[in-house]
């Protein structure tokens, strides 16, 4: 084997290891939940519904975006599309989620881009007004889920939007000017901006690119659990936090593609979760214990230089010792 | 000096940064009274070798002594604790904060009093500090974010002397210095070797070195190779040393006389007025290099920014060739303008990205097939086409820039520009902090890039670089033109310098 395919299978190993130690954690402690195929396919069906939030919020978090308001977009979204598709049925579902999708994150982006508040403060404003919004309309419309709409939350479609969603976002990632442009903007913004990019026009467009995506992880949410209910006081924000910490995951895996970590980070967090369940840990402990599992893996990997030094520290003195 | 006990001894020090041994073996002593310059090209591990000594980097290997007792600073402020502080070549200061909290950061407590800072007292005695050091124009109450990045420098330099230090790490700071920071940098090394303390001394300069130090200790690829005491200090046998190989006197051009197109402007500069430039207006010859000289402080480096679009304009047009105006980066770009900034980690290249990512950055809109699909064989064959062309140090092009030398960090930001194809290259201080084997490297490039009829602004604060590599030279002063000169032989320093001053 040449270095190039030992390097490829390195970085392939690499990038499971952190799932697969997990798995298997879990596995010895309840292996009759675990080494299952139907929980396997159980865990990657939650992970898809994660990751495709995760991957509508990479592009933002990636040029230093931080936006809550995603989980009252989907709602929203949804609440039109399924409107919608009581007129024009499937059809109508995909063009509503996806035309309010984009208006909602056009809106955003526009009030981040023109009154230039940070992200934070923009999201939140937009959750607030996005909430109500979807409140009454989900009281002025009655909004009634159809059954042929089921299809993008099962199996094969959510697979197949999935698969379409990765291809489509690994190459506007890592093959595309806009790509390539984040990842300038993210390292450092007044470099990018001497090399001619147009930092808040980017960021604006960050805002619709990720709309895009999140128009895909709204049609299978919908799907999956065949209902939309309207949230208020804030309680829609909860549902971007699990899917920004698979992305975190995913951004700080040096072995691989920020694209694929952030499938890799939501695996993780997802049978973290189940696991939880299945040992039947209160449903508020899970959230501990999911945030410890992040604390652990970035403290880990923020210290990465000084572990490896102890170890090889730690060696030498046990051959010295020898 | 071998006499007495060292101020710092290091011994066998070796340190690598994945497969790159960046120390290997590396032993030093300073003694009291002594400043000890360092000299190597870029990436012999002179930078490493000073940020173990100041707690910020840790050796694989090897121990260290202060005053004979064993030394391993956990980090920087710990180090500056017990006596040894750096200042370093690029940004050192907390820009959100006044220069007083600089100046005071992690001291902060002794101004304090049942937990309420003292702010107006912590303002004092920095003051009083930066009073001092010499530099009474800076004022402590004023905000870091308003000063200079020469300013910024000089409260560098007051907070390591809060503490008289027992060993004073200066790492190439004097090339983001002018000449009178400069002056109060050297004053205060005389003031530490007086009062018994000890210097190390990083530097490009060779000249410098043997102005300022009594010894120099030559690094070669993480390798020391030499400690020259001062009667043999000299300049030809130090290049030799650091390069290990025989090294030209002159590396500048040869020829005497201007050799560009006069009537065909590639760049046309017209009342430009923007900050402390006022009434700019020159126009760039197809196949010229236009030296700008003058002092750091006289807007020559606003020059370069403003026709790049970097600054906002308050009059004036800067024109191409083919007649389009340009205001922007972006337009600049389109219309193969390339800018190299003197500020290079900060200003020009993105080091968190690797090489690859780096070069191919302006040139994705030429790489582009179908519209939007950016090929990554595409990529792979720009970046190490320009990479092999500039000969740049590296393991692979997935190498990140951080891990990169001054030098190979100066050649990627060319290859960056080269790669794009651009016509007209703005390059503010294209040899600051650089070998003089990267420096000679970059010399030829540009002559080259000159036969090729392509143009060039060099800016510059060394007369002998402008002098040897202008076809014409325009000195500054209160952001103002004051005086051109064309390439000649009769042409000197001293006929600049009373039109800089």
């Amino acid at each position: 084997m040449n270095n190039k395919a030992l390097n490829i299978v390195k970085r392939v190993l690499l990038a499971i290891a952190l799932p697969a130690i997990v798995y298997l954690i879990l596995g010895i402690i309840r292996p009759d939940i675990y080494f299952s195929f139907n929980t396997l396919i159980m865990q990657l069906t939650q992970t898809m519904k994660l990751t495709l939030v995760g991957w509508a919020m990479l592009f933002g978090m990636s040029v230093g975006l931080f936006d809550f308001s995603v989980g009252s977009r989907i709602i929203l979204a949804g609440l039109v599309g399924i409107h919608m598709s009581q007129f024009m049925g499937v059809i109508g579902f995909v063009l509503g989620v996806v035309v309010t999708s984009l208006i909602l994150a056009g809106i955003t982006g526009a009030a981040f881009a023109g009154l230039r508040i940070p992200s934070i403060i923009t999201g939140y404003a937009m959750l607030l007004i996005f909430e109500s919004i979807a409140t009454i309309y989900q009281k002025k419309f009655t909004v009634i889920v159809t059954d042929n709409i089921a299809i993008f939350g099962k199996a094969p479609g959510i697979y197949v939007l999935t698969i379409v969603a990765f291809v489509l976002i690994y190459v506007v990632f890592n093959n595309t000017k806009f790509g390539y442009q984040i990842k300038a903007i993210g390292g450092n913004e007044a470099v990018a901006r001497s090399m001619g990019i147009k930092a808040v026009q980017l960021k604006l467009l960050t805002y619709i690119v990720g709309g895009a995506f999140l128009s895909i992880a709204a049609l299978v949410e919908v799907g999956y659990t065949g209902s939309v209910t309207a949230k208020t006081s804030m309680q829609s924000m909860q549902s971007c936090f699990t899917p920004m910490m698979g992305v975190m995951i995913g951004m700080n895996l040096a072995s691989c593609n920020p694209v694929v970590g952030s499938f890799i980070g939501s695996f993780c967090i997802s049978i973290v979760g189940s696991g939880l369940v299945a040992l039947g840990i209160e449903s508020r402990l899970q959230n501990v214990v999911v945030g410890l599992f992040l604390l652990v893996f970035l403290g880990l990997k923020g210290n990465s230089d000084r572990l490896s030094h102890l170890f090889s520290r730690k060696k030498k003195e046990a051959v010295n010792i020898n | 000096m071998g006499a007495s006990t060292p101020v710092v001894e290091v011994k066998n020090i070796y340190k690598s940064f994945s497969s790159t041994r960046a120390l290997q073996d590396v032993s030093l002593a300073v003694y009291p009274g002594e400043v000890r310059g360092l000299i190597g090209e870029n990436g012999s591990g002179k930078s490493t070798l000073s940020a173990i000594i100041s707690g910020n980097l840790k050796a694989d290997e090897g121990s260290m002594f202060l005053f004979g007792e064993p030394y391993a600073p956990a980090n920087s402020f710990e180090a500056s604790e017990k006596g040894v502080s750096m200042i370093v070549q690029e940004q050192g200061t907390i820009s959100t904060v006044s220069v007083a909290a600089n100046i005071f950061a992690g001291r902060e407590s002794q101004f304090c009093k049942l937990g309420i800072l003292n702010s107006k007292k912590l303002s004092a005695e920095a003051q009083k500090l930066l009073d001092k050091v010499g530099v009474s124009d800076i004022k402590a109450d004023a905000p870091v974010a308003g000063l200079s990045f020469e300013d910024r420098k000089l409260v560098e330099i007051a907070r390591a002397f809060y503490k008289l230090p027992e060993l004073f790490i200066v790492d190439e700071t004097t090339t983001a210095l002018p000449q009178k920071g400069r002056n109060i940098l050297y004053g205060l090394i005389k003031m530490l070797k007086k009062e018994g303390k000890s210097v190390l001394f990083i530097s490009h300069d060779i000249d410098e070195l043997i102005e300022v130090c009594d010894t120099v200790t030559i690094l070669r690829d993480g390798r020391f190779i030499a400690t020259l005491e001062e009667g043999e200090m000299e300049a030809k046998k130090m290049k030799e040393l650091m390069v290990g190989r025989e090294v030209a006197d002159n590396f500048y051009r040869n020829d005497s006389n201007c050799t560009c197109v006069a009537d065909k402007p590639m760049l046309t500069v017209k009342d430009l007025s923007c900050g402390i430039l006022k009434d700019i207006s020159f126009e760039l010859k197809t196949g010229e290099i236009l030296g700008l000289a003058g002092l750091s402080d006289c807007g020559i480096h606003e020059v370069g920014k403003a026709i790049f679009g970097l600054l906002h304009r308050e009059s004036g047009t800067v024109t191409v060739g083919d007649g389009t105006q340009i205001h922007t980066p972006s337009e600049a770009i389109k219309k193969r303008v390339g800018f190299m900034s003197k500020n290079r980690d900060t200003e020009s290249m993105l080091i968190s990205m690797n090489i690859q990512e780096n070069v191919v950055l302006p040139s994705l809109d030429h790489l582009k097939v179908a519209g939007f699909f950016i090929p990554p064989k595409k990529e792979k064959e720009l970046a190490s086409e320009w990479c092999g062309k500039l000969n740049v140090k590296m393991r692979d092009l997935k190498q990140s820039c951080a891990e990169l030398s001054g030098g190979n960090k100066q050649k990627i930001v060319l290859a960056k520009w080269l790669g794009n194809g651009s016509e007209v290259f703005i390059l503010d201080c294209p040899t600051r902090g650089i070998d003089i084997g990267v420096k000679e490297a970059i010399y030829r490039i540009m002559e080259d890039l000159k036969s090729q009829g392509k143009s060039i602004i060099m800016i510059s604060e060394e007369l002998p670089e402008v002098i040897g590599m202008s076809d014409r030279i325009l000195v500054m002063k209160d952001g103002r033109i004051v005086k051109e000169f064309d390439r000649g032989p009769e042409l000197t320093e001293n006929s600049i310098i009373q039109y800089m001053i």
